[in-house]
């Protein structure tokens, strides 16, 4: 409701056939204006009580549907059902022919995939020995780690500038190489939720690569309660990194992610 | 619970399960109840919530929904979220099957000079 009228979309419904459609299906009615309230308890439980997310996820997928953006909290329980819980990632650097595994959970957006991502790398798998990390310089600061994880306020102060860019592995040419700058078709953007790096043999997968532009992000979680975790578990054998390479080349590209969406 | 937010929760329900429902109870227990959240403790915070947990189902959606957001706003001061996402779930699929017939029967309304 706007200004005491129903909008469907950006349709809006005169008051003669909103009454009309009340007496037809008063459920039907009711329950279209009762969505943002039953959305905003549920994110606000959900958040709290992630273990649940996926099975949530998978009763509310078929109902939400094409709902997502019929209210305002639609469009951010889509989002938050469309958080990673125990995925496994993987993070592959083609110029020095590493890769990386990942546990992810709770991600909801691009700052918290690139903060988190960039402190795993930077810290590497736990227990291991002499590490080197695959990104120069520092990890994020402690206030944007908080701020991405869940420890600290929903907000940080300043900005956080990731010191890589990540792409979808359909970036990786022949010569096993992200083409630098303006490739744009593959690249995980600063708007991005996690979902929109594809899928490859059923890992997410992430390409680092160099870009044009520097992204600049103001620290900050989508949902405020809910935990967010990314940590390195192994480092790839350099062979099972050379053989992704090869068959990023030669496997169907997963064409473009549907934006805010990605794939399930 | 003590015997203000008993009431107070009764009277929510009562008005949840009622065939003609009139705004001004349900105005006057909402913000009795809002006024109470922050001196509520958990457990009372928990029971509170599995109480209007109840009244969801009620004939009135807009009123089922409003229940919950009251849940929601109780939890936010500590109750057990995992309760209320368990009981909230099969619900919020319910509404979101019931919006989704309103949704297609205005979409399928023809288009008047207001919607160009």
């Amino acid at each position: 409701m706007r200004d005491g009228r129903c909008y469907v979309r950006e349709r809006q419904v005169p008051p003669e056939q909103f009454d009309s459609l009340l007496q037809e299906d008063p459920r039907a009615a009711q329950s279209f204006l009762a969505l943002d309230k039953f959305c905003i308890a549920l994110i606000s439980s959900l958040t709290r009580a992630p273990s649940l997310l996926k099975n949530a996820a998978t009763s509310l997928r078929s109902p939400l549907g094409g709902l997502h953006d019929v209210a305002q909290y639609t469009y951010f329980l889509d989002r938050l059902l469309r958080v990673p819980m125990g995925e496994r990632w993987l993070i592959i650097d083609p110029i020095h022919e590493r890769g990386f595994a990942l546990q992810v959970s709770g991600l909801a957006n691009a700052f918290q995939v690139y903060a988190l991502v960039h402190d795993a790398l930077v810290r590497g798998p736990k227990g291991c020995d002499g590490w080197t990390a695959p990104v120069a310089g520092p990890g994020p600061s402690t206030e944007v780690v908080a701020v991405a994880r869940g420890d600290g306020p929903r907000n940080g102060r300043g900005v956080y500038v990731p010191p890589f860019t990540l792409f979808r592995w359909s970036a990786v040419t022949a010569d096993r190489r992200v083409p630098d700058n303006d490739c744009v078709d593959h690249w995980y953007s600063n708007s991005a939720v996690p979902a929109e790096l594809a899928h490859f043999e059923g890992n997410r997968v992430g390409v680092i690569g160099e870009f044009g532009w520097k992204m600049e992000y103001a620290p900050s979680r989508e949902f405020s309660s809910l935990q967010a975790s990314v940590e390195a578990t192994e480092e790839l054998d350099r062979a099972e990194v050379e053989r992704l390479l090869t068959a990023f080349t030669t496997a169907p590209s997963p064409g473009q992610p549907l934006p805010g969406v990605g794939w399930p | 619970m003590d015997g203000d937010l008993d009431s107070v929760v009764a009277g929510l329900l009562e008005v949840a399960r009622e065939e003609t429902p009139g705004p001004e109870p349900l105005n006057g227990l909402t913000d009795s109840l809002l006024a109470m959240i922050d001196s509520m403790s958990e457990s009372e915070g928990e029971r509170a919530i599995l109480e209007l947990i109840d009244g969801l189902d009620g004939p009135h959606p807009q009123i089922g929904g409003h229940l919950a957001w009251l849940c929601g706003c109780i939890m936010e001061n500590g109750a057990n979220a995992e309760h209320m996402a368990k009981a909230l779930t099969p619900r919020v699929a319910a509404a979101l099957e019931d919006a989704g017939r309103f949704v297609e029967r205005v979409e399928a309304l023809p288009e008047t000079a207001s919607d160009a």
